[in-house]
C-alpha cells in the first residue's frame, strides 16, 4: 500500500469509544488523526481537558467532559476532542512538536477546519491555558471563554508536583485512582467507569508510543516544560495588558490542593479589570474537577454564562 | 403590587407571582442613615423573579411600612420571630431565603432552622454576615449631606455605594425620601438614634450566633453567596472569608462574584443577579 492508502485506511478504522460519550469519529487535523465527538444543536461549544501527554500513571481524555457534554448538548452544539498524544489522537509526528504551542495550534487548526463560527471555549487546568492562549492568538474563532481551575494560567507556586509527585504504585488502575483521588475533594466522583476510561487511554498503543518518545528523548524536562515556561510568561504578560477581550467565566473548586483558590481569585481580578463581562464562580467541597465533582452545578453555571453571551450583544 | 399589613405583629410585605416561594429580606437599618431601608430597593429583583416564583418581599421591623416601637423590636431576634410568624400566617411551609446586606445576616440566622422551612439561602453583598476582624471604620460614608432624610442625602449614599448610579431612578429616590421624612420614619430614626449602642451590641450578638453556629454546628441548607467586585462595604475577600467560615455546611455552598457592581448588585445588574438566584433555587429544588 502507498503511504496515502495507509492513511486513508487508518481514517476508515472504527474509532475506539469512551463509555460515557457517544461514538467518536476521526478527523484529520494538520496530519494528525484526531478523535472527535459531537452532539446537540445551538451555539457551538468546544471543551479542552487538562493534563498533558507523558502521564504514565493516569491519562486524561475527552471522557473527562462527559457530564458537561451531555448537559450542554441539550441546547448547544457541543464538541469534544482528544489532544495530540493524548486520548486516542495521534502523537505528534515530529519530536519538536511535543510542545504546548503545537497543542494550541492543533486546537486552532481544528476550529478553523470545523467551520463552526466563533465558539464558546471551555478549558480545564492545562486546557484552561490552551483555550486562553488560543483565544489570544485567534480571537476571531472564540465568542466566550470559561476557565476552570487552571494553575497553568496563573502565576504563583504550583503545588501540583507536590500533591501528585512520587505515586506509591506503578502505572495501573490503582495509580489512575490514586491520581484522581488526590486531585478531587469529592473522591466519589472517581468512579470505576472513570478509572476504566483513563486506563483504556494508557493502554492504547498510540499513547504508549508517545510515552516512549518522551521518555527516550527527555522531552518533558528538556522541551515541553521549558517551552511552556516561555509561552506562559508571554501569555501572562498579554493578560496583564488586557488582550483577552472575550467574556470570561472563571470557575474554581475551593478545595483544590493542586491549584489553590488564591490563584483563581488573582486571575479573576486581573481579567475583570479589563473585561466587564468577567465572572467568578467558586464551589465548596470541590477539588480540581468542578465539572466532575459538582456536575449539575457546573452545567447550570456555564449554561448561564453562555446564554448571557449569546443573548446580549453590546 | 399589593401591600398587606397583618396583625398581631405587623410586618408589611408584598406577595406576588406563583411558583417556589422566595422570601426577600432587604438590607440597611432602621432610620434614614445611611439610607432609608425597605423592600422597595429590591423591586427590580422581585419583579424579575415573580415571573416564575412566588415572591414575598418583607419590610423588616422598623423599616419601610413595618413598625417598631421599642429598641428590642429593632433587634435581630425580633426580626427572626416576626418573619417566621409571617411565614406561618401565610402558610408557607418551605421557602428560599434571599437576603441583602443586613438582611443577608438575618437570612443566615433564619436558615439555622434548616429544612423543611428553609430550602436554600442566598446572601447578596452580606457585609454584616462576613467576618471583618477589627470593626472597620466606614470612611466611605463619613460626610453624608444633611439632613439625611433628604432626597439629596439618600441619592448621595446610594451613589457612593454603587459602581454606577444608573439605577438611581426618580421613583426610588422619591420613595426613600418620603419614607425617611414621614412621621413614622422620623419617629423610628429617633428611636434608633437613641439606642445606637444597644443596636451595635445586638448586631455583634447576631454575628456571634452566626459564627458560632457555622463553626460548631454547620448548615444543612444550600447557601449561595453573591458578591460585587466594587462593594465599598465589603470587598470580595470578605465574601471568601464568609465562604471559608461556612465550609462546615453539609449542603452545597458557592460564591458568585459579579463584576463592576457595588453594594446593590441586584439594582445595578438585576437580570444577572436574578439568574443567579434562579439557579440557586433550581438546584436546591432538584436536591430537595
Amino acid at each position: 500500500m502507498t503511504a496515502l492508502a495507509v492513511e486513508v485506511d487508518r481514517m476508515r478504522q472504527s474509532p475506539p469509544r469512551y463509555s460515557e460519550l457517544p461514538e467518536g469519529r476521526w478527523v484529520d487535523v494538520g496530519g494528525l488523526r484526531t478523535w472527535v465527538a459531537s452532539a446537540g444543536t445551538g451555539t457551538p461549544v468546544v471543551m479542552v481537558y487538562g493534563g498533558s501527554f507523558g502521564g504514565a500513571g493516569a491519562a486524561s481524555g475527552a471522557y473527562a467532559w462527559a457530564p458537561t457534554f451531555h448537559g450542554l448538548a441539550e441546547d448547544h452544539r457541543v464538541l469534544v476532542f482528544d489532544k495530540p498524544g493524548q486520548g486516542f489522537t495521534d502523537k505528534p509526528h515530529r519530536l519538536e512538536d511535543y510542545t504546548m504551542s503545537a497543542v494550541v495550534q492543533h486546537l486552532l487548526d481544528l476550529l478553523d477546519q470545523a467551520r463552526l463560527g466563533p465558539v464558546h471555549l471551555i478549558g480545564h487546568s492545562r486546557g484552561g491555558y490552551i483555550a486562553t492562549r488560543a483565544t489570544l492568538l485567534r480571537p476571531d474563532l472564540v465568542s466566550s471563554l470559561t476557565i476552570v481551575n487552571s494553575g497553568t494560567l496563573t502565576s504563583g507556586v504550583g503545588t501540583n508536583e507536590v500533591v501528585l509527585g512520587g505515586p506509591p504504585m506503578g502505572p495501573s488502575r490503582e495509580s489512575v485512582r490514586w491520581v484522581y483521588e488526590s486531585y478531587m475533594h469529592n473522591t466519589a466522583a472517581v468512579t470505576d467507569e472513570f478509572v476504566e476510561q483513563s486506563w483504556a487511554v494508557i493502554q492504547h498503543p498510540e499513547y504508549q508510543a508517545a510515552l516512549r518518545d518522551i521518555r527516550e528523548n527527555d522531552l518533558m524536562a528538556n522541551l515541553f516544560l521549558p517551552e511552556l515556561a516561555k509561552d506562559k510568561r508571554e501569555t501572562l504578560t498579554w493578560l496583564a495588558e488586557g488582550r483577552l477581550q472575550r467574556p470570561t467565566l472563571v470557575v474554581w473548586g475551593r478545595d483544590d490542593r493542586t491549584a489553590h483558590l488564591s490563584r483563581g481569585l488573582g486571575l479573576f481580578e486581573q481579567l475583570a479589570s479589563w473585561e466587564r463581562r468577567t465572572s467568578l464562580a467558586v464551589t465548596d467541597k470541590c477539588g480540581h474537577f468542578p465539572y466532575r465533582e459538582h456536575p449539575r452545578w457546573f452545567v447550570e453555571r456555564v449554561r448561564r454564562h453562555l446564554s448571557e453571551v449569546d443573548h446580549h450583544d453590546y | 403590587m399589593t401591600t398587606e399589613t397583618t396583625t398581631p405583629v405587623e410586618l408589611a410585605h408584598t406577595d406576588r407571582g406563583s411558583g417556589p416561594v422566595v422570601v426577600l429580606l432587604h438590607g440597611g437599618t432602621t432610620g434614614a442613615a445611611p439610607y432609608a431601608a425597605s423592600a422597595a430597593l429590591l423591586d427590580p429583583l422581585a419583579d424579575l423573579l415573580a415571573t416564575d416564583h412566588r415572591v414575598v418581599a418583607v419590610d423588616r421591623p422598623g423599616c419601610g411600612a413595618s413598625p417598631a416601637e421599642t429598641r428590642e423590636q429593632l433587634g435581630y431576634r425580633h426580626a427572626e420571630d416576626v418573619v417566621g410568624g409571617l411565614l406561618d400566617r401565610l402558610g408557607i411551609a418551605a421557602c428560599h431565603l434571599v437576603g441583602h446586606g443586613e438582611g443577608g445576616l438575618l437570612a443566615l440566622l433564619l436558615a439555622q432552622a434548616g429544612s423543611p422551612r428553609v430550602t436554600s439561602c442566598t446572601v447578596i453583598a452580606g457585609h454584616e454576615a462576613a467576618p471583618t476582624g477589627d470593626s472597620p471604620s466606614q470612611l466611605r460614608l463619613a460626610h453624608q449631606p444633611r439632613p439625611v432624610a433628604s432626597r439629596r442625602a439618600q441619592a448621595w449614599t446610594l451613589e457612593r455605594l454603587s459602581y454606577t448610579p444608573h439605577h438611581l431612578v426618580d421613583g426610588l429616590l422619591d420613595t426613600l425620601a418620603a419614607q425617611a421624612g414621614s412621621e413614622a420614619g422620623v419617629a423610628r430614626t429617633t428611636l434608633a438614634e437613641a439606642h445606637t449602642g444597644y443596636l451595635r451590641t445586638d448586631l455583634l450578638a447576631a454575628k456571634d450566633r452566626l459564627f458560632g453556629f457555622a463553626r460548631d454546628t454547620g448548615y444543612d441548607v444550600p447557601i449561595t453567596l453573591v458578591w460585587g467586585t466594587h462593594d465599598p462595604l465589603s470587598p470580595v475577600e470578605r465574601g471568601v472569608a464568609l465562604m471559608d467560615l461556612l465550609a462546615t455546611t453539609r449542603a452545597p455552598l458557592d460564591l458568585q462574584v459579579v463584576n463592576r457592581v457595588g453594594h446593590f448588585p441586584f439594582r445595578e445588574r438585576p437580570g444577572e443577579v436574578a439568574e443567579l438566584v434562579r439557579s440557586a433555587v433550581r438546584l436546591a429544588e432538584a436536591r430537595a
